[in-house]
């Protein structure tokens, strides 16, 4: 509770904290907030402006997946507001948005947390022990960037049939290597430091040294770049969909939703720009978080 | 006495800091005449370098600085605009950095930095700049200076550097010449030379010069008056012999002090060692023949190679350390003091050789049996600021040794650590902060609390006390020989300041090139050294006293120390030596006791 109000004190931190908790509640909370069936396809009320209003067809209903009863669905069924306008099959911007949260977020998160681990390990590992280690995990790292991204993600998603699980692997699979880099060009500086040779001098272990005394030391680069990472992550996930070999298109998610809205950017501006705002300040959010996490981590940052 | 060459009337510094102004430098008066040597003294912190950098507007922007005045030659020197002062900087007024290698560009060669002032400032260029740039190079003493001219600062030694960076300063010809601490970096027998050099220069062009130091004793050899400043202010002002012999400001005092106890290394009884130094201290005894042996080394070696070249840092070294004793290293820097110490404890593999420990072999441990080994031995280290991990509280840092040889938990942990604390003289409640709250010399009391957390029997010290300013110094080391004194501990003492050594050793192992060259009592080994460079390295130590120093002859050492890579064949020292001779070229000379308790490598000892 101490950490979190010390959290708290810092404007920035406050902010990112503030944003990121709504938007987690957002998430969370997706079948309360969402006011339509993010899935429901209206062909009369296609690529309506925000604010729109428009008139339900028969077909309503009928494929409702969402919280709302078919009831509820009927009762407003002769009119309805579109508070950020609809997309090119007149589903509501709104209510994909909202529920494009809960994906959007934990493939972004989840691939950031795998990658941040695997790669920390990797990159750790090499550069602390040096010799064969450092041989292997540099020809992993060879071969993955001699590979381009997305025919090795083609490939295994086709592999292991897409899905969530199977989007975040892959996504994962695709960044690790920034993390192993990072970390190892910070483990060779930071093993050669006079607190590293102390606890060795002392009698501490290689994994004592290792994980006590040098990783967190290399935390505040991994902070920078799992931020930057979770907002590719998002992206990516929409390219992948967009060529069909990751999650269903249908589905709600902010990458989808970029890439539904890129044909009509002229014409429907609202499409792509809402999700693409909501990206941004996810992203805000967790820059924000994450750099105060990073000074709260670090002793010399404390007054 | 003529006109001053610059006066400076109540300088003062302040300095933007979070909650308004911090005043860094005080009401700083002082002048000096052409040809006349003033020395600065203080310790860090004390604002000499800020002063003599505010005289030419050097400062970082956001600075403040005031004067009456602060005449070089009729010029106002913080009213001088842009251009005026780029004409004055390097020209009239040059500067000498302590470090070489940070104010050498290591992307152009030394002579188009040397020809840089020229052409900036007399408009020389091309093949007169470099024949220009040759004879300053010759001058300051660069062998071979034509083909040296077209080569990068990387390729020369530290004190060949600061001689690059001297011959820069000189290439504007300037009126006075501040010399910031130009020694500090190097060791005792370069920094011997460098003053030599820079001081037959002034002599030669009438120059004038200041020279900022925290070593008083250096400039007994250098100054004709010397300002004591302490946190920004002047305390004191006194000619040389007026302030070693009558000090008036207590804090003037303490500094002298600091030098006396520490008592400078009697003269070599060579030819013309005369007059006798004050007697300072007995020195310890002499370790008695029937000690219990620690720690002993046998054919001791490490050897690096690289890209097909091997490197001998260490070759061959046989050492018995005696329970109790405090054994000190000396020697210049790259002479293998550390790597013999990291070797001992095995942080460092060894190529060859072992060590016992206790009487019972310790080369061939390995994993936990090594690690339980280590509980016994402990290191203190040069740099308090690099020593301690800054993401861990005090209290986590001396717990470490406990908690990773299992001696403590819990509260009995807790306990342990405010004691270790209370015994290097810190507050308990130093435990919960974290190392960047305290300063350089609290960092190492730190550093030396967790040394000594487990109890250990044998603790090294590598150059503990070289980052520390003298005042510093002097309490460390006073902590140390209580420590040693109640925990029966026996210290490996490795530093290049012969004068701490000589306070604090039994006996005194003196390394040249990865070999021991003389082993010796410390009283018997700074009275009459045996070996040629045991000499040469006592003599270069500036002596506190300035009317001694004024003539006492001194013969720097020549060259450089040759590369580990390339050993000279037989003796190592040889090419440097004064008394070498035909075997010499040959024969490497084993360490042979000469006396009881005395060895020394040499085929021809004094």
């Amino acid at each position: 509770m101490k950490f979190l109000a010390t959290l708290y004190r810092s404007p920035q931190t406050r902010g990112g904290l503030i944003i990121l908790t709504l938007v987690l509640a957002i998430a969370l909370c997706a079948p309360l907030l969402s006011p339509e069936d993010p899935y429901q396809v209206n062909p009369n009320a296609r690529l309506l402006p925000p604010l729109a209003t428009s008139q339900l067809s028969a077909a309503s209903g009928a494929t409702s997946q969402g919280a709302t009863s078919q009831g509820a669905t009927a009762q407003r069924a002769t009119s309805e507001r579109h508070l950020l306008g609809t997309d090119s099959v007149g589903r509501d911007t709104l209510s994909r948005l909202i529920y494009g949260s809960r994906l959007s977020l934990t493939v972004g998160f989840l691939a950031v947390v795998l990658s941040a681990l695997f790669g920390t390990l990797v990159g750790a590992v090499s550069g602390y022990f040096g010799g064969w280690l450092e041989s292997a995990s540099g020809w992993l790292i060879d071969v993955q960037l001699s590979f381009p991204f997305l025919l090795l993600a083609i490939f295994l998603l086709g592999a292991l049939g897409g899905g969530t699980l199977a989007v975040v692997l892959v996504l994962a699979l695709g960044t690790w290597v920034n993390y192993a880099r990072i970390v190892r060009a910070q483990v060779l500086s930071i093993r050669n430091q006079g607190y590293v040779e102390a606890a060795r001098a002392t009698g501490a272990g290689a994994a004592r040294v290792l994980f006590l005394h040098v990783l967190p030391n290399t935390l505040a680069p991994i902070c920078v770049v799992a931020s930057f990472s979770m907002a590719q992550a998002i992206l990516t996930e929409a390219a992948l969909s967009f060529l069909g070999v990751g999650l269903d298109p249908s589905t709600p998610s902010w990458g989808t939703m970029l890439n539904d809205g890129r044909d009509y950017l002229v014409s429907a501006w609202w499409i792509a720009t809402m999700p693409g705002i909501a990206i941004g300040v996810t992203v805000l959010g967790v820059t924000l978080f994450g750099d105060g996490l990073r000074e709260l981590l670090d002793p010399r940052g404390l007054r | 006495m003529s006109a001053a060459l610059l006066a400076v009337e109540n300088l003062s510094i302040r300095l933007p800091a979070p909650d308004g102004w911090r005043v860094v430098v005080s009401g700083l008066s002082f002048d000096i005449a052409a040809g006349e040597s003033l020395g600065i003294v203080g310790e860090s912190g004390s604002g000499k370098t800020l002063s003599m950098l505010s005289l030419l507007q050097l400062l970082p922007r956001g600075a403040a600085v005031g004067a009456a005045h602060a005449r070089f030659e009729q010029r106002e020197l913080l009213q001088l605009s842009r251009p005026q002062l780029d004409a004055l900087r390097g020209r009239d007024i040059a500067f000498v950095f302590q470090d070489p290698l940070a104010a050498l560009n290591p992307v152009l060669t030394i002579g188009r930095q040397i020809t840089e002032v020229m052409r900036r400032h007399f408009g020389v260029r091309g093949a007169e700049a470099e024949r220009r740039a040759i004879a300053l190079l010759s001058k300051v003493g660069i062998a071979d200076a034509a083909a040296r001219l077209h080569h990068y600062p990387h390729e020369f030694s530290g004190g060949q550097r600061q001689r690059v960076t001297i011959a820069m300063a000189l290439a504007g010809e300037p009126r006075l010449l501040i010399a910031d601490e130009p020694t500090t970096a190097l060791d005792v027998t370069v920094q011997a030379e460098i003053v030599n050099l820079i001081k037959s220069v002034q002599r030669e062009r009438n120059m004038s010069l200041i020279w900022i130091t925290h070593d008083l004793s250096l400039l007994a050899r250098i100054a004709d008056r010397v300002l004591v400043m302490y946190r920004g202010e002047v305390v004191e002002q006194a000619p040389i012999d007026r302030l070693f012999s009558a000090p008036e400001h207590p804090y003037s005092r303490t500094l002298l002090g600091n030098l006396l106890s520490g008592s400078p290394p009697a003269e070599p009884d060579g030819p013309a060692a005369g007059a006798p130094t004050a007697p300072g201290p007995a020195a310890p005894a002499p370790a008695a023949p029937a000690q219990e042996v620690l720690l002993a080394a046998r054919g001791l070696t490490v050897r690096y190679s690289r890209g097909g070249r091997t490197l001998q840092a260490l070759g061959g070294i046989d050492l018995d350390i005696y329970r109790g004793e405090t054994l000190a290293l000396v020697g210049e820097s790259g002479s293998g003091k550390s790597t013999l110490a990291r070797a001992l404890i095995r942080t460092i593999e060894p190529t060859a050789g072992s060590v016992s420990f206790h009487g019972s072999n310790i080369s061939t441990l390995s994993g936990g049996a090594l690690r339980g080994v280590r509980r016994h031995m402990q290191m203190v280290f040069q740099d308090p600021f690099s020593s301690l991990n800054p993401r861990w509280s005090v209290a986590a840092a001396i717990a470490e040794p406990l908690v990773v040889h299992g001696l403590a938990r819990g509260s009995a942990l807790g306990a342990r650590v405010a004691e270790c604390l209370k015994m290097v003289g810190l507050d308990a409640s130093a435990a919960t902060r974290y190392p960047h709250e305290f300063s350089g010399g609290q960092r190492q009391r730190i550093c030396i609390a967790r040394a000594i957390a487990c109890q250990p029997d044998f603790i090294v010290a590598d150059e503990a006390l070289s980052a520390l300013d003298l005042s510093l110094q002097a309490q460390i080391l006073t902590l140390l020989q209580d420590l040693k004194a109640r925990f029966a501990l026996t210290y490996l003492f490795i530093s290049h300041d012969l004068s701490v050594v000589r306070r604090i050793a039994d006996r005194v192992a003196v390394m040249y090139l990865g070999r021991i060259v003389e082993l010796a009592p410390t009283g018997a080994l700074y009275e009459h050294p045996h070996h040629p460079y045991t000499r040469a390295l006592l003599a270069a130590v500036p002596i506190a006293d300035p009317a001694l120093e004024r003539t006492r002859p001194y013969q720097p050492l020549a060259g450089e120390p040759p590369s580990a890579a390339r050993p000279p064949p037989g003796c190592p020292f040889h090419e440097r030596c004064p008394r070498a001779q035909d075997r010499c070229r040959t024969d490497l000379p084993a360490l042979a006791e000469i006396l009881p308790g005395r060895a020394v490598a040499c085929h021809y000892p004094h």
